[in-house]
């Protein structure tokens, strides 16, 4: 499976660190090779220095999808969530990394900058869905856009797969 | 301690572990002293699915929404499935721990196929039609683990009904051989967080040969051949233990040795259709004059209230007006009707005319939710000193040459834990303990919280 990245755009007061933790646990769950840059954890190294100003934050931009591009090319899936609200920083990192999916979180500015992404590949409402849902929604999209492999679990046996399982369960006893 | 291997023996019984044969099982005696043990209560019914997907995930067969291996699809007569992997859909402990990024080994543990992927590697268990299959995860541990175990890894006994019984052990002792080799072949060449194995011998033995063990058992003769096969197995099976917990570190790593059920004596068979054709609940198109497997095609829906599944344990089923296709029970009428048929399964006599002291569970009863498609009633017959027999046309309602399978033991309530931890840490030390505070005391060994939704509750 080829590295990717999961860009978490939302304004201030969304839940985005926190749904890009959950989908970042729902990939671990599955085996996959996963990531997490925010805000709160390697992004505590990754931005030291960096300010609030229109520079900074395209900086800050920049490290992300620098780190993210290393970890895609080792085959490692970078999940990004931090605070971007500028749509020029966010789509030269799209047109940067390639294989990109952005999701956008949907919350309340607080009456500070946010530029909203134009064609983000997922849009989700935590407050509406719930974290359950909203989990679903991006891994499944993740899913029809070929970057993880679906979940196809099959529970059917064949015909002859059945009457050797029923032989045997009731050679034991169990049926 | 940061690290947990748990061996899992498939029905390990604790009246021969602790009160039988401890002292003859060295390393299995070494951790009983250096922390805790008791019994294990098993989940209603006790049987090995789902009473494994239990202890790993904390929920009651009726939250799981399967009731033992083959369960009702719908309300139709024959819409049975088989509950495997791809049923289960509550998160179990090495769920949890790939989230955290913790490693897990996973290897036989029921219920495992086909398998799902996790943070580390699973071999599936034997529900697996067979090895050509894809019954690992990553794909790749397939192709290793043939020779990981000496040649040949074996996912259960073949041809279990043989009258060779020689040839039975013979097998039974190299299933377990592969499985151990392997196992520790795996277990050695990775760090693992989290490490879990269940072997099946036990199960396989106590089932095939427990007439030759058990002096109270109906068909023991004194000095048979097969006399001391339980209890060489297990000394076998203590001795394979040794050796991986040579490879364990005491200083990083806690064991556990668990059981998901026990076993006793199993008196015989009660033929349960029989019965219900005694009571005037069950009525077949033809009368059947000599044994057969009653299948749903012979029954005449329409005279007929209720049928049983046959198996270490008895599933009821009623036939409900407007819910199974010619159901005629009429739904106001169904408590009443339930409750008389659980007074007359419960008055069940032997031969003697001795009550066998039957239970009969309703499963709202004894689960917190009852999903997918519960039987009508959970029936212990003779509390399982008896197993059920769904065939008909036996002529009689008491069997003693079962018709399906191994008549020599049935499933006993509570299986084993054995835990090397320091006692201090037990929060109450106590004769029997929980399956379902198992999953619960795992994540909570790891650090982790305990989701609301399990039932169980953690033992640390």
């Amino acid at each position: 499976m080829k590295g990717f990245t999961v860009w978490f755009t939302g304004p201030a007061q969304s839940d985005r660190n926190y749904l890009a933790r959950m989908v970042e646990e729902s990939l671990l769950e599955r085996g996959i090779r996963v990531e997490l840059i925010d805000d709160e954890s390697a992004g505590k190294v990754l931005f030291e220095g960096l300010g609030g100003s229109p520079e900074d934050r395209e900086m800050a931009v920049a490290r992300a999808a620098h780190v993210s591009e290393m970890l895609a090319r080792n085959e490692v899936i970078a999940l990004v969530s931090l605070d971007a609200p500028y749509r020029e920083a966010r789509e030269s990192a799209r047109e940067m990394l390639g294989d990109f999916c952005e999701i956008l979180v949907k919350g309340d500015a607080g009456g500070e900058t946010f530029e909203e992404p134009a064609k983000p590949e997922v849009l989700v409402d935590m407050q509406a869905d719930g974290e359950d849902q909203c989990v679903t929604t991006i891994v499944r999209t993740l899913e029809l856009l070929k970057l993880i492999p679906a979940d196809e679990t099959s529970a059917e046996y064949s015909g002859d797969e059945e009457e050797k399982i029923t032989k045997r369960l009731k050679d034991l006893g169990y049926i | 301690m940061k690290k947990l291997l748990i061996i899992g023996l498939d029905c390990a019984t604790p009246q021969l572990v602790f009160d039988a044969w401890l002292d003859d099982l060295p390393n299995i005696k070494k951790l009983v002293d250096q922390g805790i043990h008791g019994n294990l209560k098993s989940t209603c019914p006790p049987i090995t699915v789902p009473a494994w997907t239990s202890m790993m995930t904390s929920k009651d067969p009726g939250t799981l929404g399967f009731y033992g291996f083959r369960n009702r699809k719908g309300y139709g007569y024959d819409e049975l499935f088989f509950a495997n992997n791809a049923y289960v859909k509550e998160k179990r402990v090495w769920n949890y721990l790939s989230r955290k990024r913790k490693k897990s080994l996973i290897m036989g543990v029921p219920q495992t196929y086909p398998p799902k992927p996790l943070n580390g590697m699973l071999v599936a268990s034997f529900l697996t039609p067979n090895k050509d299959v894809q019954y690992t995860h990553p794909d790749s541990v397939k192709t290793e683990l043939d020779q990981a175990a000496g040649g040949n890894y074996i996912i259960d006994v073949r041809d279990f009904r043989t009258d060779k019984k020689e040839w039975l052990i013979e097998q039974i002792y190299e299933m377990t051989e592969a499985r151990f080799k392997a196992f520790n072949h795996f277990y050695k060449n990775d760090d693992w967080d989290f490490a879990m194995m269940v072997e099946m011998g036990i199960d396989r033995i106590h089932h095939a040969f427990w007439r030759y063990h058990d002096k109270n058992h109906r068909l023991y003769e004194a000095g048979n051949k097969f006399e001391n096969a339980i209890f060489d197995y297990y000394k076998y099976v203590d001795a394979r233990i040794g050796e991986t917990l040579a490879l364990v570190d005491p200083e990083e790593t806690t064991v556990m040795v668990v059981s998901d059920h026990g076993a006793k004596t199993m008196t015989g068979a009660i033929a349960i259709n029989e019965w219900f054709m005694r009571e005037g609940y069950l009525t077949l198109k033809e009368p059947v004059t000599s044994p057969c497997k009653l299948a749903t095609s012979m029954i005449d829906w329409s005279k007929t209230r209720c049928w049983g599944e046959g198996g270490y344990y008895s599933r009821v089923f009623f036939n409900v007006k407007d819910r199974e296709p010619e159901g005629i029970i009429p739904k106001e009428e169904y408590d009443a009707f339930r409750r008389e048929v659980i007074t007359k399964l419960e008055a069940i006599e032997d031969e003697e005319g001795k009550c066998i002291g039957t239970q009969a569970f309703k499963p709202e009863d004894i689960y917190s939710n009852t999903n997918g498609i519960p039987p009508d009633l959970v029936v212990y017959l003779g509390n399982l000193d008896w197993r059920s027999a769904g065939s008909v046309g036996l002529n009689t309602l008491h069997i003693y040459e079962n018709d399906t399978g191994p008549d020599d033991a049935n499933h006993a309530e509570n299986g084993i834990i054995i835990w090397n931890i320091d006692p201090t840490r037990i929060k109450e030390l106590k004769e029997t303990y929980s399956i379902y505070d198992m999953a619960p005391t795992i994540l909570t060994y790891f650090g982790m919280e305990v989701p609301e939704d399990m039932i169980g509750q953690s033992l640390i």
